[in-house]
């Protein structure tokens, strides 16, 4: 009897590694991929910083990228550490993985990167978490720098534009917010929620 | 003196258990035979799959676009990722179709998991590819890339015009100066300059960038 339970152990000590079941399969990883739920757009992006909600920002670049410029508020996981252990094997960064007050939002200068983050996240079960569509070259050409629509354009791209141009103020400190609207009739002024009132904004 | 019950017991058992032990043997191996197969296998843990992802090695780059295009087509298999209807709009040359939530089909896997060629996997734009790239690399699928900058960059700016160098492909090269641009906007322009123009200030754009190995990654 006890040869046969000696023969069972050592059976079982050769069988290949048991399925993971804590990790995300591949088919489900393949179907979040497709579906393009972890996007999250810069616009959303600036009204959630302009609001205070809690959202994390980890940019995934270098240190010396992330030290160059970051986003307000964000905290800089660079890709190759993403998965780092520390000495008692657990991951370096499961604090952030583990938390879910906050949703985790990465970024990058663009989405290849940050998608990366994300895909090599979710396969190792992390919730709750997403990526910043288009990245700081997005974020730039939207938020800071937003282009003005053309005078045919509805006037839903007007307060969109105002929106943005209220928000680039908040962002860099800087300049009067101007107006943009149709010639014959000015789009309405945009209020930012909870915004304290700076010195250097000027009036809205 | 020896009790015959306990003999008898002894027997019973010396015989017994050995029996119940292989049946319990036999119960594990048939359970563990029988047990449906998950539908495909991670080959690579998450660590690798992320050193592999860091290597850049998967990239298609431009010149092996054109190559691919204009001259050594042999090695090489475009798969086209995109809807049945995309493709039959347009694909790139001897392209095969496989939309993208069909890559773990069955029927598709000795496609996509082979030894004899290369196949450069392609959607819209590269991000579209990077996905399933990652996924079939992580099943162990090897010899497939990723088309930088996507069909729309191959189509416009390869196939159709041949202006390689203008057209964007690096995703995740730093399109703008960001930190000068906001020292720039903070610096405070003036009241007059805003409201007149209708146009913001355009965007900075670096030359200097160290050539890195297709920072555009994947």
């Amino acid at each position: 009897m006890g040869v046969i339970l000696i023969g069972l152990a050592a059976w079982f000590a050769m069988l290949p590694e048991p399925y993971n079941s804590k990790e995300t399969k591949p088919e489900n990883l393949l179907l979040e991929i497709i579906d393009n739920s972890r996007y999250i757009s810069t616009d959303e992006i600036a009204q959630n910083l302009i609001d205070n909600d809690y959202i994390l920002l980890v940019d995934v670049r270098t240190p010396e990228e992330f030290a160059a410029y970051r986003l307000p508020g964000s905290m800089n996981i660079p890709l190759s550490d993403l998965l780092a252990e520390n000495e008692d094997g657990g991951l370096k960064w499961a604090s952030v993985f583990n938390q879910t007050a906050r949703k985790v939002v990465f970024y990058s200068n663009g989405s290849i990167y940050s998608g990366q983050a994300w895909l090599l996240a979710r396969r190792i079960n992390v919730k709750n978490i997403y990526v910043m569509q288009g990245g700081l070259n997005l974020w730039f050409e939207t938020i800071i720098n937003p282009t003005a629509p053309d005078q045919s354009a509805s006037d839903a791209d007007f307060a969109r534009y105002n929106t943005r141009r209220a928000a680039s103020m908040h962002f860099t400190g800087g300049g009067t917010p101007a107006e943009a609207g149709k010639s014959e009739n000015a789009a309405p002024p945009v209020i930012l929620n909870n915004t304290k009132p700076k010195q250097e904004e000027g009036g809205c | 003196m020896e009790n015959p019950n306990a003999q008898l017991d002894h027997d019973t058992v010396s015989i017994k258990l050995p029996i119940i032990g292989i049946l319990i043997v036999v119960i594990l191996i048939g359970g563990y035979i029988l047990k449906p197969e998950p539908k495909a296998k991670y080959r690579l843990t998450a660590t690798e799959m992320l050193e592999k992802a860091q290597a850049h090695e998967q990239i298609a780059s431009p010149d092996i676009l054109i190559d691919v295009l204009y001259e050594n087509t042999a090695l090489y298999q475009f798969i086209d990722l995109r809807s049945a209807q995309e493709y039959l709009n347009g694909h790139l040359p001897g392209a095969i179709n496989i939309p993208v939530s069909k890559i773990l089909d069955e029927e598709y896997e000795s496609i996509l998991n082979q030894e004899d060629h290369i196949n450069i996997l392609y959607a819209n734009d590269q991000i579209g590819a990077c996905g399933p790239w990652m996924v079939l690399a992580q099943l162990g699928y090897n010899n497939n890339l990723v088309l930088q900058g996507g069909y729309d960059y191959a189509k416009n700016y390869v196939q159709d015009k041949f202006a390689p160098g203008t057209g964007s492909f690096r995703d995740e090269k730093a399109k703008y100066d960001y930190a000068r641009i906001m020292q720039e906007k903070a610096g405070g322009s003036s009241g007059k300059a805003s409201e007149t123009s209708t146009d913001a200030a355009p965007p900075v754009i670096i030359n200097n960038t160290k050539p890195k190995k297709e920072e555009g990654g994947c």
